[in-house]
C-alpha cells in the first residue's frame, strides 16, 4: 500500500495521508469544480487501509473554506471513517479552525453533532 | 461591430457601484480568477477586522458561480466538461454588498426552480439547518457535480429570503435572476 500525497491547488486541497502511521491531514481551500472526482483517491486510500493495515487513523484538518459540494465530499468521508469507529477500530477527528473563522468552526461543529466518533474543534 | 459608447458603458458601471462582474462561460479557471479578483478587491475592507464579511461574501460569490457553472440551462463543452453560461456581479456602497447572479433555464425547468427557491423562503433558520444536514446524509444528486446544498447555503449565509425573478426570454427559456444583499453591519 502506498501513501498519497496530492499538492494544495488554488481550488484544491492539499492532502497527505500516511498508511505506517494512518495519519491523513488535509489543509487549504476547496471548491473544484468536480469535488467527487477530487475526493475519490482519498476515498480509495481510505478503503484500501482500512483493509489491508487495519491500523489506527487520525486525520487532521486545518480548512480555510470548503463550498458545498466539498463540504458534502467531506462529510462522506468522515462517514467512512466514523463506521471504522463503529467497528472497534481507534480514529480521532481533529478540525482545526482559525479563531475568528466562524464559518469554519461551524461546518467543524455540525459534523461532530451529526457523527458518532471522537472529533475534536479546535481553535489556533 | 455595432458602435459602443465606453463612456456611457464606464458610467452604468460607476453609478451602479459594479466591483466585478463577469458574463459568459463560467469555466473553473475563470472562476478561480473571479475569486483571485474578488479576494483583492475585499482586502482593504477596515470594517471588517475578523473578515466574517469577507468570507461570506467569497461564499456565497462561489455557490452562485458554481449554481451557474452546474446548471444553467444554457452550456458549452470546455475540455470535455460541461460549463454553464450565466452573469455574475457584485455591487458594493457603504452600507451593503449586492451580489446578483443570471442565467438561462429551460423553460420546462423553470417552475421547479421557482417552487424551490419559494420552499427555501418559507423555512426558518433550523428548518433549513434541517434540510443542509439530510442533505449531506443523502446520495448526490444524479448527473449533478454540485450536492444539491448551494440555494440552501446562501440562504442560510445571508439569512436573508432569496430575491430571486424569472423572466421569459423565449418559448424555450426563461431568465433566472438571484440577488443577495448582505448588509456591512457586524
Amino acid at each position: 500500500m502506498n501513501d498519497l500525497m496530492i499538492s494544495a491547488g488554488k481550488d484544491t486541497l492539499g492532502v497527505s495521508c500516511d498508511y505506517s502511521t494512518g495519519l491523513i491531514e488535509m489543509e487549504g481551500i476547496s471548491y473544484p469544480e468536480d469535488a467527487a472526482e477530487f475526493f475519490n483517491p482519498v476515498f480509495e486510500w481510505i478503503d484500501s487501509y482500512i483493509e489491508h493495515v487495519k491500523g489506527p487513523i487520525e486525520m487532521n484538518l486545518r480548512i480555510s473554506y470548503l463550498n458545498t459540494s466539498s463540504t458534502k465530499c467531506l462529510f462522506d468521508v468522515i462517514d467512512r471513517i466514523e463506521e471504522y469507529y463503529k467497528q472497534n477500530n481507534s480514529v480521532q477527528v481533529n478540525w482545526y479552525h482559525e479563531e475568528d473563522d466562524e464559518d469554519i468552526r461551524e461546518i467543524g461543529l455540525e459534523f461532530k453533532d451529526d457523527m458518532d466518533l471522537p472529533f475534536e474543534v479546535i481553535s489556533y | 461591430m455595432k458602435k459602443f459608447d465606453l463612456l456611457e458603458f464606464r458610467k452604468q458601471i460607476v453609478d451602479h457601484n459594479i466591483i466585478l462582474c463577469f458574463e459568459g462561460k463560467m469555466s473553473q479557471g475563470v472562476l478561480v480568477s473571479l475569486v483571485d479578483t474578488l479576494k483583492e478587491k475585499l482586502k482593504d475592507s477596515d470594517k471588517d477586522p475578523k473578515q466574517r464579511m469577507t468570507r461570506k461574501v467569497f461564499s456565497i460569490f462561489v455557490e452562485m458561480a458554481q449554481n451557474i457553472q452546474f446548471h444553467s440551462g444554457e452550456s458549452v463543452m470546455i475540455d470535455d466538461r460541461e460549463t454553464g453560461v450565466g452573469i455574475i456581479l457584485i455591487r458594493e456602497d457603504k452600507d451593503n454588498y449586492v451580489l446578483t447572479s443570471g442565467n438561462k433555464v429551460a423553460a420546462d425547468n423553470s417552475d421547479q426552480l421557482s417552487d424551490y427557491c419559494n420552499e427555501l423562503n418559507s423555512l426558518d433558520p433550523d428548518q433549513l439547518k434541517k434540510m443542509y444536514k439530510d442533505r449531506l446524509r443523502s446520495k448526490r444528486p444524479e448527473n449533478s457535480k454540485g450536492a444539491g446544498i448551494g440555494l440552501i447555503e446562501i440562504s442560510r449565509k445571508s439569512g436573508a429570503k432569496l430575491d430571486y425573478s424569472v423572466q421569459r426570454i423565449d418559448d424555450d427559456a426563461q431568465f433566472f435572476s438571484l440577488t443577495i444583499t448582505l448588509p456591512k453591519v457586524d
